[in-house]
């Protein structure tokens, strides 16, 4: 079977479907095929002998099956409405570009200069640290307290699979569903500067995408894990946590102390995303001190946004491991 | 598999602070062995089942299932299916995606899943709703789907928790009907459920738990007749009254504790003797001359025995 049709076969399983012609005509029909050739219109040719025979399978190995519920949670997102409103959202960057250019301008000018194609990115993606939160939130926050309270997940847990594969497997589709979402933002962001400018500057542009991304590991790390330890879970409390509470803290320790050590934190990952393109604000708790990061150690933001997903991850995984059902 | 055993539980205990949900629970069931799981509510069915499937890690004790310990989740539970704690499939698939996912979890090819999907689906008559969303099915209706889920695969241990309840009569009838098939086909089934007529239909052997111990265990049969209520009673109805005189010799007949009138015509004999005995009391009345017309017997039951163990303070 090809790669296509496999993928195909999974979102749409043939067990009802369109069915290959006759293989070969046998010399007395067989009752138990259709005059299609396959067996009870699953699609498929086979005797009613080889279809009720007493075949043994063999799980696939653990990498497989995370990748099967990896699968299985991008169904779900896309069954999902916020899926599409969030979409949505970075679909709205250009047309607000479009339908209200002097916004823009005002968001871009607000503390920016606008004399280049970075800036005007920075200020099309100007609530880019709030939808890290936000979207975060919704999207991975409630993915496994869902599991819990609907009760999927005693339909999961019991198959011959790690509890490694489906958490991880879980996470991975929040992961990518966001980042997807946001990636879509800054190539609509990208596109409308484009239109402006004929410049772009791919390192700068590179530096902040690769910040988004571990903001986006790090956010939604973050909610997962928070939603291991909930029964209900919550879009809520990640957002504020992530952020309003540990921005303004660390706000307040910073203004009091003048050390700006703890802006190096993921929290400020979204403001130092706009800040390497050229942004001195943002729509965000964290924009008041824009100012005084150290842009130049990204690296050091990077490595820590890693460690700390890989931190929130462990612990979450520690908590559905022993989780007794 | 292990010597022939399919699960073993050995010694399992499972404590919550200072309360003891199940302890020392020890149960073998064999390679093709239909074994019942019975016990008052909260008595540790669930609990047990949930140790022995890995959802929970019991606080001591050992499970092996085809000889592979528990711990080992994914290799333990490679052939077999379960339904346990009423789960639930998800609400925006259909049960075609659902059967395609579990049986990818199984490792079975997209053909086998096709093939195996319309076996299975059309086992629990959920075959016409393969392409709706489940979201819109009943009760009883998921319940078919999580069934259709663990039998998909072919198990060779099915392990299920009241996979009854919640459906309606004919769901029942169908339910027990496909566990029926699975005998032809050497599967071992350990079922958990309330339904005493159930268990007598399914399974050929059981085990009965109260406040977390294993209070019985063995053959249905053997267990019923080494119950304490012994022996049974015969109720005999005839044309015409049967006389004193066949009363009187009935009464003092090998096995026979007493005879007497209920009602005109029929007769109450309380009899503890062997089969053969039965047969010459049963030839007995024939020759009386009053004109047999039914013999109904009614003996210790499995509900009989379950009361009894079950009872407060026995």
């Amino acid at each position: 079977m090809s790669l296509r049709s496999g993928i195909g076969d999974f979102f749409n399983p043939r067990i009802s479907g369109n069915a290959p012609p006759p293989s070969e005509k046998t010399k007395e029909p067989e009752p138990e095929r259709e005059e299609s050739g396959t067996w009870r219109e699953t699609g498929y040719s086979a005797t009613d002998e080889e279809a009720h025979r007493d075949s043994v399978y063999s799980i696939k190995s653990v990498l497989h099956q995370t990748l099967e519920v990896f699968m299985v949670q991008m169904k779900l997102f896309s069954k999902m409405k916020w899926t599409y409103i969030l979409l949505f959202t970075a679909l709205l960057i250009p047309i607000i570009a479009l339908l209200a250019p002097d916004f823009i301008d005002i968001l871009s000018t607000f503390g920016y200069s606008t004399g280049y194609s970075t800036t005007k990115i920075a200020g099309l993606l100007f609530f880019l640290p709030l939808m890290l939160g936000l979207m975060t939130s919704i999207m991975c926050g409630t993915q496994m307290p869902s599991e819990f309270k609907e009760r999927t997940a005693y339909m999961n847990i019991p198959m011959p699979m790690s509890r490694a594969s489906f958490f991880f497997g879980k996470y991975l589709a929040g992961f990518v569903m966001c980042l997807g979402i946001f990636m879509f933002a800054y190539s609509m962001a990208i596109a409308t500067a484009l239109k402006d400018y004929d410049t772009i500057f791919p390192d700068l542009i590179t530096s902040s995408i690769l910040l988004t991304l571990v903001g986006v590991m790090a956010y939604s790390a973050t909610a997962y894990c928070i939603g291991c330890f909930t029964k209900k879970g919550s879009s809520i409390f990640p957002f504020a946590l992530m952020s309003f509470i540990i921005p303004l803290i660390v706000v307040i320790i910073c203004s009091q102390t003048d050390n700006y050590t703890l802006t190096l934190l993921p929290m400020f990952l979204g403001e130092a995303a706009l800040g390497i393109l050229g942004a001195s604000m943002t729509g965000s708790a964290g924009m008041v001190i824009l100012g005084n990061m150290d842009l130049t150690a990204t690296w050091l933001m990077l490595l820590i946004g890693i460690a700390w997903t890989a931190g929130f991850l462990l612990l979450g995984y520690i908590r559905i491991k022993r989780r007794e059902m | 598999m292990d010597g022939g055993i399919a699960i073993e539980a050995e010694n399992l205990t499972k404590t919550y602070g200072s309360f003891t949900a199940i302890s020392d629970i020890n149960l073998k069931v064999r390679k093709g062995e239909f074994m019942g799981l019975v016990g008052p509510n909260g008595a540790g069915k669930s609990t047990t089942l949930k140790a022995i499937t890995g959802l929970l890690q019991p606080t001591s004790g050992t499970v092996r299932i085809s000889g592979i310990d528990i711990k080992d989740h994914r290799h333990a539970m490679e052939h077999v299916g379960c339904v346990i704690e009423t789960p639930e499939p998800y609400p925006g698939f259909t049960p075609a995606e659902i059967l395609t996912y579990t049986g990818k979890m199984y490792g079975m090819d997209q053909a086998e899943i096709a093939i195996r999907s319309r076996d299975v689906l059309e086992q629990v008559k959920m075959w016409d709703w393969r392409g709706k969303t489940i979201s819109g099915f009943s009760k009883g209706m998921r319940q078919r789907i999580v069934l259709a889920q663990a039998l998909l695969p072919n198990p060779e241990i099915i392990i299920l928790d009241e996979p009854t309840s919640g459906l309606d009569p004919r769901g029942m009838v169908e339910t027990r009907k496909v566990l029926q098939n699975l005998k032809s086909k050497d599967r071992t089934l350990l079922i958990s459920t309330h339904i005493l007529s159930e268990v007598s239909e399914l399974c050929g052997s059981i085990t009965m738990i109260r406040d977390g111990r294993v209070i019985a265990s063995g053959d249905v049969a053997t267990l019923v007749r080494g119950s304490v209520k012994k022996g049974v009673t015969l109720l005999v109805g005839t044309v015409r009254p049967v006389s004193e005189e066949t009363l009187s010799s009935v009464s003092g007949m090998e096995g026979v504790r007493s005879a007497e009138h209920k009602g005109d015509n029929t007769v109450v004999i309380e009899f503890d003797g062997t089969p053969d005995q039965q047969a010459e009391v049963t030839r007995a009345m024939f020759e009386s001359g009053a004109g047999v017309l039914w013999i109904n017997e009614k003996g210790a039951t499995l509900e009989s025995m379950y009361m009894e163990m079950t009872e407060e303070g026995s």
